[in-house]
């Protein structure tokens, strides 16, 4: 599904030039759920922001679904990936001023989908991230589980085929992670290929494959047989 | 889409009050300046627009020039209107106005003196839409004696009695027959008359052979406002260019002995309110205060927009989130920008609903300001409706366009990195927007400033003669003129009664010129000169200042026959020098084989007296003659110099005797002063519309400033509890703070300077006698836009520099 060759990513400013990916290979394949770790700085927020088509690379070539993508515009990406893809971040990224409904609800919208579609789908969404009482709700009203389950309702509401996400656990307790986490697996389950960066090993656990990241290299790849 | 754009919005709203209330009030308070402005700009480019035919009519006026004194004057020869009509084959119709001074009307028992009436030739209605509400247009105004009356004036008289066929007494007891019933003229006209006389009645009293003489002398005496109304798709240029044909024909002869020199005018109907600045003309409207007022509208407009955009950009971190997150989702750039477009424009429309409101609630008062009778509704002016809606639409756009543009370019990957939108990068175009609201304030209040001391300048400007406590009335009758001298003593009887003085016109108002001869070097020489045909008395109750010479005199018989007073302007002219007194001057000219009409009058100056402003300060001081006559014709004005106190009993005392001494004809006065303050009306209005558009825009430019310093403060709260652990103390935090903003405001003054000292001469370059622009102006115009500024910054400021660095430090 994914494949990267020679992915360079170089930070500009003006005295300071940062290599925040060096010569990244990489193949992550249909159904797959990928793990990325590293250190603080490693490159792996910015190797996901590329392969979710939200910025692009220097130089390498990028390969989405078998087409190269790392010369589209931004109106190409913003078009493959709001078919394709759907996000789910650590600070949960919701829009204050939406209601859950209307938060999980926006990715319809920009895919012109119908208003009865939107509130059936919305609806389901909701219910299978058991957080269907909470449509009205505005996300500040809402502990950070809740939140992050708002989010990935959002995510997956398009039907993507693609997950991203950005230590979905990162702010939030164990047992609310852990449930975040049930959710990304059986989302895995059904079909849909994740690729998580994340500081926590028992997260990572639950992948397909750790790829390590250090300084912009990848340093290992290790595929992990599920029990 | 629409449902979620408007929850969206909404919300935005309400959970920003503070922001958003600061953007509806100014661009509320700004659409209704514009609104108000609007309407009346488009009233006074409607004037006149009401005639089916306007198009078509113009108007011929005066330009002539004698002895290097040149006028432009709106009235014409009598025989304009027929021989106009006879010579050009482009003359489809003529109508002349003659204007009747005031007079009094009688109708049973009542009686009041009426004002605005004019003789008209019959045609009128045929040229002028002026619709006949009773009687019939072809004929009302054939016959001599006919008269007809507005709307008001025959409810007035007649009540519900039909006035047609019912006979008025005028004037003198003449008795004129109501032929007609005319609509009032509407208020957007340049003509005002109550009523129409026929032309056939002034024939009558002047004698057919006198009013249709085709004699030269005729040609040369301007007394008719004459309108044609020209075939179609006639050029005004067809009549110029034939122009010198006729004037070789009618008035060339007697011209060249006059030694004038004549030019024709031709106004358009439509252009005379604004366009026209002529001599005898009605009160017109100035199309530069059109321009004015359009700029102020313009400018208000631009400080409300650019609080929109300083407060929508600043705002901008918080709104880079959600900018950030669409754009994941899949937003496209296009859907942002379409996003915040409506959310401006929405909000400019919501601020336009409220602009109406408040246009419907103080156009009364407005009214009152400007002298008009302003309607705003959608079914009388919905061309003004119409271009609101496209005005709010425009200012949504305007207004949205930047901080659509700048947000919409926020890379979504910039909130997943956790950077929050900068709110500095736009900090020099914040700064340069409000240094333009600034300067446009700086620029209003220099304006105010500048015509308020106009305004002022004139009204307590040494006219040259003492105008205050003077009562004044016209004496119409005849009979009354003729027992002038006793009148005058009945009324010196009451201690309160100072003095009392004739003259043949009203100081600063309907004075007279005529030819005279004046003594040069090369003999006599022609100048059409002022002159004031006065009293004994005069001169003393006016306290007019005599340079040289002396005053007339009772007790020097000739003072009536050979001596004259000329002002200090008129020695100049005459290049007399420091020899006035003695010199030779005559009223009127004797043309061979020609009646002047008027009589001659040879004699020498006795006294020069200091110049007094006998027309509107608006018009420089002419040379002038005073002349001594104890004709009773010549008595026309009676002035009554009168003690302040008691001011009521002593007019009545006037009456009484007035009463006594012309039972026809009801006492009607005025005070001088009051008469001479009508006269700055405009610059008084002008004042006052200057003086409450600039508050409002420096109200809306500082509530600007109070949104943008508060958010400043907000977004400095960590770097002030940095600086306030390390030991910054509140005044040094309070000067970081404000010191940019007085910065600015400094900066926009001293822009703002060279643009008002610019304008501002241009305004003031209209008035012969206007005050300097002095540099204090920009001073006091710098430190009222710094106390106002300061004053609105300090509060924000200070709260933020006296809070805990503590919780300033954990933001975040």
């Amino acid at each position: 599904m994914i494949n990267t060759k020679n992915l360079i990513k170089i930070f500009r400013t003006d005295e300071v030039e940062t290599t925040a990916l060096n010569n990244v290979n990489l193949e992550i394949n249909t159904g797959e759920f990928v793990a990325i770790m590293g250190p603080s700085g490693c490159g792996k927020s910015t190797l996901l922001n590329i392969i979710g088509l939200l910025d692009n690379p220097s130089e390498g070539e990028l390969h989405f679904n078998g087409f190269r993508v790392e010369k589209y515009t931004e109106r190409q990406r913003t078009n493959l990936r709001k078919e394709n893809i759907g996000f789910v971040f650590q600070s949960f990224n919701l829009i204050d001023e939406l209601t859950v409904f209307e938060n999980v609800e926006l990715p319809l919208l920009y895919l012109k989908v119908s208003g009865a579609e939107r509130k059936r789908r919305v609806n389901e969404a909701l219910e299978r991230m058991n957080i269907a009482h909470r449509a009205k709700h505005f996300p500040q009203q809402l502990s950070g589980g809740q939140q992050q389950r708002v989010a990935i309702a959002r995510a997956v509401i398009s039907n993507p085929k693609l997950i991203l996400a950005d230590e979905p656990t990162g702010n939030l307790d164990s047992a609310n992670g852990e449930e975040v986490m049930n959710l990304l697996t059986q989302l895995n389950e059904e079909g849909t290929t994740i690729v998580m960066v994340t500081h926590s090993p028992s997260d990572a656990d639950r992948s397909h494959r750790i790829i390590q990241l250090f300084d912009g290299h990848v340093v290992t790849e290790n595929m992990r047989q599920k029990l | 889409m629409f449902k979620n754009f408007f929850i969206n919005l909404f919300r935005n709203f309400s959970r920003n009050k503070f922001y958003t209330s600061i953007n509806v009030v100014g661009l509320s308070v700004g659409l209704m300046c514009t609104i108000l402005i609007l309407l009346f700009v488009q009233d006074e480019l409607s004037y006149d627009k009401y005639n089916v035919n306007h198009e078509r009519i113009i108007r011929l006026g005066s330009d002539f020039t004698l002895g290097g004194n040149r006028d432009r004057i709106a009235t014409s020869p009598l025989p304009f209107g027929p021989t106009f009509a006879e010579e050009f084959p482009e003359v489809e119709q003529f109508v002349r106005f003659h204007a009747s001074g005031k007079q009094q009307f009688k109708y049973g028992e009542k009686e009041f003196y009426e004002e605005r009436i004019s003789y008209v030739d019959s045609s009128v209605f045929k040229v002028f839409s002026f619709p006949l509400l009773k009687g019939n247009p072809e004929k009302a105004l054939t016959q001599a004696y006919s008269i007809v009356l507005n709307e008001t004036l025959a409810k007035k008289y007649f009540n519900d009695e039909d006035p047609m066929g019912k006979v008025l007494l005028v004037g003198e007891n003449v008795p004129y027959t109501v032929s007609g019933v005319m609509k009032d003229l509407p208020l957007n006209s340049h003509f005002k008359f109550n009523a129409f006389y026929s032309m056939k009645s002034l024939e009558n009293i002047r004698g057919a052979e006198e009013f249709n003489s085709l004699q030269p002398v005729s040609f040369w005496s301007f007394s008719s406002y004459t309108f044609l109304l020209l075939k179609e798709n006639t050029e005004n240029e067809a009549i110029l260019e034939k122009f010198p044909a006729y004037y070789e024909k009618y008035m060339r002869k007697l011209g060249d002995q006059l030694g004038v020199s004549y030019k024709l005018i031709i106004q358009h109907l439509g252009d005379i309110h604004l366009r026209s600045q002529l001599q005898w003309d009605a009160p017109t409207g100035n199309i530069k205060y059109i321009y004015i007022l359009s700029a102020i509208a313009i400018f208000i407009l631009l400080i409300a927009s650019i609080n929109y955009m300083n407060m929508a950009t600043a705002r901008s971190s918080k709104r880079a989130k959600e900018v950030g997150i669409r754009k994941v989702v899949g937003a496209q750039r296009e859907n942002i920008i379409r996003q915040f477009m409506m959310e401006s424009i929405s909000l400019t429309v919501f601020a336009l609903i409220i602009a109406l409101i408040c246009v419907e609630l103080l156009l009364p008062v407005f009214n009152q300001l400007v002298g008009k009778d302003l309607v705003l509704s959608v079914v009388g002016t919905p061309e003004v409706i119409l271009f609101n809606i496209i005005l709010a639409v425009i200012l949504g756009i305007f207004s949205g366009s930047y901080p659509a543009l700048y947000l919409s370019s926020i890379q979504p990957i910039s909130i997943l990195k956790g950077i929050k939108g900068n709110a500095n990068s736009n900090g020099f175009l914040r700064k340069l927007l409000v240094i333009s609201q600034f300067t446009v304030s700086a620029i209003m209040i220099s304006g105010t400033i500048i015509v308020a001391s106009q305004f002022l300048y004139m009204n307590n400007m040494d006219v040259g003669f003492d105008k205050s406590n003077v009562v004044v009335a016209v004496m119409r009758d005849s009979v009354l003129r003729t027992k002038i001298d006793a009148f005058k003593i009945e009324l010196k009887k009451n201690p309160n009664i100072k003095a009392v003085a004739t003259s043949s016109s009203l100081i600063g108002f309907d004075g007279s010129k005529s030819v005279h001869l004046f003594e040069s070097k090369e003999g006599m020489e022609e100048y059409a000169l002022n002159f004031n045909v006065i009293d004994f008395d005069y001169i003393d109750l006016m306290e007019m200042d005599i340079l040289e010479g002396r005053s007339f005199s009772q007790q020097i018989a000739s003072d009536t026959v050979n001596a004259f007073i000329v002002n200090q302007a008129a020695v100049i002219k005459f290049n007399w020098g420091e020899n006035a007194l003695g010199k030779k001057l005559q009223l009127g000219v004797d043309v061979d084989g020609v009646d002047e009409g008027g009589e001659v009058q040879l004699g020498e100056v006795i006294g020069v007296m200091r110049d007094f402003n006998y027309q509107p300060l608006k018009d420089l001081i002419e040379p002038m003659n005073l002349i001594l006559s104890e004709n009773p014709n010549h008595r026309r004005v009676l002035h009554v110099k009168i003690n302040s106190e008691n001011r009521k009993e002593t007019l009545s005392y006037i009456e009484k005797v007035w009463n006594q001494f012309c039972p026809n004809m009801s006492f009607d006065y005025f005070f001088l002063e009051d008469r001479m303050r009508e006269n700055y009306q405009d610059e008084e209005r002008l004042t006052w519309i200057f003086s409450i558009f600039s508050l409002i825009s420096i109200l809306i430019a500082s509530m600007g400033l109070f949104g943008l310093s508060s958010f400043m403060a907000e977004q400095r709260t960590k770097e002030l509890g940095v600086r306030k652990v390390l030991g910054a103390s509140v005044g040094k935090l309070v000067y970081l703070l404000t010191g940019e903003f007085i910065r600015l405001i400094i900066i926009a003054n001293i822009l703002a300077i060279p643009i008002s000292y610019w304008a501002l001469n241009i305004w003031l370059s209209d008035f012969p006698y206007h005050i300097s622009i002095g540099i204090w102006v920009f001073i006091v115009t710098i430190i009222v836009s710094l106390v106002i500024g300061l004053f609105t910054v300090a509060w924000q400021s200070y709260r933020a520099a006296t809070s805990d660095p503590i919780k300033a430090i954990k933001y975040e």
